[in-house]
């Protein structure tokens, strides 16, 4: 019980920082960078079956407070944490001075591939008949581009540090729930 | 209990496995989705973020705010010089509106219509964006507040914004101009030219649907016409800029420069009603 309640804490915490902070702050960023860094960062602490609740559970919340219903970002971090999974395990990114180089590329990387796929469906909105409400109105420069690695980057500092101790928080309880058990 | 272990053994639960199905739900979602649900879901987060949404948001506006004073602070010599310039011409500008505006007030009485700007207005603080910052806003004045569903939303008096799209307890939402979904009868200033003013992909406003036989001119105001019921008559919209004619080749239509940078408001006033 309390571990989910201090996960939903912070998962409604973070999505309220994105929409409440980040974005007045940070206008011209068309996409949600500190839900993406999170779902990266949770899976690479979690690995993927454990961080899916986590990554769906944030990305309805946040889908639900934007728009009200489920949208393309939603599909956008089950996929990316799939894939960030995948690749962890394939990299070796357990630990040392590579594995934080790699997860700083993949946070850049993930953050800004939104950004590229909402241009991308965007500009090719009007082949994409059903479907072309899927992709929202998004603008797109290299200077934007920019921006979002760099925030992304900022973001996975300051809450890689946050998840880890919050992760190593809930397993000591864990584990002393069950040394009073025994 | 072995048949059911068996059974367990031949569904393939791997990562991707998990991964797909998960993924055939959202998309399914996304396709059909349930309203019905995420609606009252919705309410309830919003009023539980209702504290917590202002303190973040004071909070960034106040660092943007401090960020773009230090920002400035080269440019103000400039800028003061400028000013004062403007200044000068606004004053004399002003007394011959002056005498303009006593005059219009006694026709105004005269005819027995409404000051223009009688309102009953709102005031609200924005604490929420959409990303990409020109799409939806979100306000912290809700139902409580008397808000409903399609008043105007307008800032420094009569620049006309948006509209309230949904209306929660202590929140609602904003469409700005700038959406595709928002529509606005709009009339130009000087030559009454009828048209609506409609968003562009989130990203300007468009000034469509002007009969060939009226005339557009570039740097013209487009004020709101007041056809449409629900936005009163008179507020500034913007200024045509780039006049051309549709795709179709039927209407002419301009690109609209507003003076409202969406991405950077902060306080916003709703229209509740014009004062009887």
């Amino acid at each position: 019980m309390k571990e989910i309640l201090l996960r939903a804490l912070l998962v409604f915490g973070l999505v309220l920082f994105e929409l409440s902070f980040v974005d007045v702050l940070f206008p011209e960023i068309g996409v949600p960078v500190v839900p993406i860094v999170a779902v990266v960062a949770w899976t690479l602490l979690l690995g993927f079956p454990r961080n899916l609740p986590l990554t769906l559970g944030m990305a309805l919340l946040f889908d639900c407070l934007n728009n009200g219903v489920p949208t393309i970002f939603s599909l956008y971090v089950t996929f990316l944490s799939y894939t960030i999974s995948f690749l962890s395990r394939r990299l070796h990114m357990e630990s040392g001075h590579s594995a934080t180089f790699l997860s700083c590329l993949l946070v850049v990387f993930s953050a800004c591939a939104y950004q590229i796929i909402l241009w991308i469906g965007f500009t090719l909105r009007s082949s994409l008949p059903g479907i072309d409400w899927l992709f929202p109105a998004i603008s797109f420069t290299f200077w934007q581009l920019v921006l979002t690695g760099a925030l992304s980057l900022a973001s996975f500092f300051f809450l890689s540090p946050l998840l880890r101790k919050s992760e190593r928080f809930l397993s000591e309880s864990r584990e002393q729930a069950f040394l009073r058990v025994r | 209990m072995e048949r059911n272990l068996m059974m367990r053994k031949k569904i393939p639960q791997t990562k991707w496995f998990w991964a797909l199905v998960m993924f055939g739900i959202i998309f399914l979602s996304v396709l059909l989705p349930p309203r019905f649900l995420l609606s009252p879901l919705r309410t309830t987060a919003l009023t539980i973020a209702w504290p917590i949404e202002n303190i973040f948001s004071g909070v960034a506006f106040s660092i943007r705010d401090a960020h773009q004073f230090f920002g400035s602070i080269g440019g103000l010599k400039n800028e003061n010089a400028r000013l004062q310039k403007e200044n000068l011409e606004l004053t004399s500008e002003n007394a011959a509106l002056r005498d303009l505006a006593k005059e219009n007030e006694t026709l105004r009485s005269e005819l027995g219509l409404l000051p223009r700007d009688a309102y009953d207005l709102e005031a609200a603080e924005v604490v929420g964006k959409a990303p990409g910052g020109e799409g939806t806003l979100l306000i912290n004045r809700g139902r409580q507040a008397g808000l409903m569903k399609d008043m105007p939303v307008i800032v420094n008096k009569g620049i006309l914004i948006g509209r309230v799209e949904e209306v929660f307890p202590y929140n609602a939402t904003i469409t700005l101009l700038s959406q595709p979904a928002s529509y606005v009868n709009g009339i130009t200033s000087i030559n009454a030219a009828k048209g609506i003013v409609k968003g562009e992909h989130g990203l300007g406003l468009l000034f469509g649907m002007v009969l060939q036989t009226d005339t557009l001119t570039a740097g013209e105001s487009v004020v709101s016409s007041g056809l449409d019921r629900t936005i009163p008559k008179g507020l500034y919209i913007g200024v045509l800029d780039n006049i051309g004619l549709s795709p179709d080749g039927l209407y002419q239509q301009a690109s609209l420069t507003t003076p409202v940078k969406f991405e950077n408001l902060r306080y916003v006033f709703i229209i509740k009603d014009t004062r009887p």
